[in-house]
């Protein structure tokens, strides 16, 4: 069984009669990059305010590291963080930003914050001032600090804001890597689908402060996939026969009276016939497959902002 | 707790305002010291104002207006125990340090939560008493500091210029000056207070640099207006500047006492209001 990392129990939060969260659970393993979706407002950073104690739920509770929130002390230096914009000293230089937590946190290698900046690409600029710095370096710098310090769990809040493409790659490569080598756990915001996709190994859907859905990247490749839907009232017999005469395996039975097939070797028409044909009377039979953004789309009910 | 306040001294050393800061305790002294007067940033207190008579009286002997040969002939007549007094009048004007400490405030604790940058050191080093604490042991340490080094700064500076006929011991001087702690770190605790309530460095500017002034102002309008025996008392007595003015040149045990006590009051009250506000504050 996986360690849990981060657990919430029914966390709700209340801004006078505005609810930001309604009753989220949620399961964050070790190892998991997991991925936060929601529109603008959707909650997410109140959830990472909250497990991060940046603000206080009312109500429900959290467990970091199978340890209560009131109990969480010396935990926190497992963690590595970027929550909302990135802050740093104006007056000071990158290295030095980074130099002054390195401190706080009682880091005494010092060549960790030059191995950070190296894996976000501003070693080269690690002596200029915070406040000379772009949107994407800024950004960078603020990952670079999350990083620091081998964290076991790591909450990044929309950080590809700002980065260039090819940034954004380095950066996906180097969050996976993080995670097959050294075994850390992300909790990743975006509310670009398309882009956690690519890296994210569990999703969380949410909207008004409700979990919309929770699902893997497999389960979010099936609901995507193009496949020939058949619903049919005999779907034990279907499948037999799918098998058997139509030498098809890459199907799924979703429920009692639907299969979706996968494999585009054979036309669907030719399926249709041959269940009929066997007397599996088919009640209806449609192409699926839907883009992420169609996905997202149709799970807040609406459309996107972005 | 103790790597927290490293990380403070750190970028201490790296930001202007510490140099800047010394830099104006450094000229307050020199100036002090090649004048021979104390001088004073805010409102003049009364006690403050009492070489104004001898100012008049040498202006009516030599006729004249010109301030600059008045104040030169000034010094000749102070008798010797009023140019030993010089030096605990300059301590008595140790409420000018408040607004360094006011810049002190700003640089460990109000840029932290005005930049944002309480949230890298929330979420994942320390939980918040423990940011809480550090932040106010690094104030309140650099803030006495900062008080003893300008007694040492200026008694060695006048020692050197004016000699020992306008300083009274060293002794005397510390004593003096640890006399003033309760009421100057009283004051730093307000300030730290102010930080936590408005949370925006601009807003702890103008309340912590305007406020004192304009606190200051309205009692002496109120005295003007009301004739109320408990404000002439207070503002004579117990008003930061008078008090830390009296504390060292006039010192009296009750008066001593109570402005402990008012000191002590006030740092608790700011500390335990700070914490209390601090705890519950959404960090945004």
């Amino acid at each position: 069984m996986k360690e849990v990392i981060v657990k919430t129990n029914q966390l709700t939060k209340k801004y006078g009669d505005f609810i930001a969260l309604d009753n989220i659970n949620m399961t964050v393993n070790k190892g998991d990059i997991y991925g936060l979706i929601g529109r603008n407002g959707a909650g997410k950073t109140t959830i990472m305010k909250i497990i991060t104690g940046l603000t206080e739920s009312s109500g429900g509770d959290y467990e970091l590291f199978s340890r209560p929130s009131n109990k969480i002390g010396d935990e926190k230096r497992r963690i590595g963080c970027l929550i909302e914009n990135p802050a740093f000293f104006n007056n000071l230089s990158a290295y030095n930003n980074l130099k002054y937590y390195a401190i706080q946190k009682g880091i005494s290698d010092m060549s960790k914050i030059g191995e950070v900046l190296e894996m976000v690409k501003l070693k080269d600029v690690k002596n200029k001032k915070f406040r000379t710095f772009s949107l994407g370096m800024k950004q960078r710098l603020g990952i670079a600090f999350a990083l620091m310090d081998d964290p076991d769990l790591v909450i990044l809040d929309e950080p590809i804001n700002g980065i260039d493409p090819i940034g954004i790659s380095e950066l996906r490569e180097t969050f996976m890597r993080l995670t097959r080598e050294r075994g850390i756990t992300f909790i990743i915001s975006s509310h670009i689908l398309s882009e956690l996709y690519l890296i994210a190994n569990r999703f969380m859907f949410i909207d008004k402060g409700k979990v919309l859905k929770e699902i893997t990247h497999e389960e979010l490749d099936t609901e995507c996939m193009r496949c020939t839907v058949f619903r049919t009232n005999n779907v034990k017999k279907a499948t037999a026969l799918i098998e058997e005469k139509l030498n098809i395996h890459d199907y799924k039975v979703i429920d009692d009276t639907e299969i979706r097939i996968y494999s585009d070797d054979i036309a669907p028409a030719v399926i249709n016939t041959e269940l009929v044909k066997n007397g599996i009377s088919v009640s209806a039979l449609f192409e699926s497959g839907i883009t992420l953004e169609e996905y997202f789309k149709s799970l807040v009910g609406g459309s996107t902002n972005d | 707790m103790i790597n927290m306040i490293k990380a403070d001294l750190f970028r201490m050393i790296r930001s202007k305002s510490i140099y800047i800061i010394i830099a104006v305790m450094l000229t307050m002294a020199i100036v002090s010291v090649a004048t021979k007067t104390p001088g004073t940033i805010a409102n003049a207190n009364y006690e403050s104002m009492e070489e104004m008579d001898m100012i008049y009286e040498i202006a009516e002997e030599e006729n004249t207006n010109d301030l600059s040969s008045v104040l030169s002939k000034l010094d000749s007549k102070r008798s010797d125990e009023q140019k030993k007094e010089y030096s605990l009048k300059v301590i008595g004007s140790n409420m000018n340090l408040y607004y360094l400490i006011v810049f002190i405030v700003y640089g460990v604790l109000a840029a932290d939560l005005s930049n944002k940058t309480i949230k890298n050191t929330l979420t994942s080093i320390s939980g918040r008493k423990k940011y809480f604490f550090s932040k106010l042991i690094f104030i309140l340490g650099s803030s006495t500091l900062l008080i003893l080094l300008n007694t040492l700064t200026f008694y060695g500076i006048n020692m050197i210029v004016n000699g020992e006929k306008y300083s009274v011991s060293l002794g005397r001087m510390l004593e003096a000056t640890l006399m003033q702690l309760p009421m100057l770190l009283g004051l730093t605790a307000l300030l730290t207070f102010i930080v936590y309530l408005v949370k925006s460095g601009a807003w702890y500017n103008s309340i912590s640099l305007l406020g004192i002034i304009l606190f200051q102002t309205v009692l002496l309008m109120l005295n003007s207006l009301l004739k109320c025996k408990a404000i002439t008392t207070y503002l004579e007595k117990y008003e930061a500047q008078s008090a830390i003015f009296k504390l060292a040149v006039h010192p009296e045990i009750s008066h001593t006492v109570i402005c402990c006590i008012i000191g002590i009051g006030m740092f608790l009250v700011s500390v335990i209001a700070s914490y209390y506000i601090f705890k519950k504050a959404e960090i945004n």
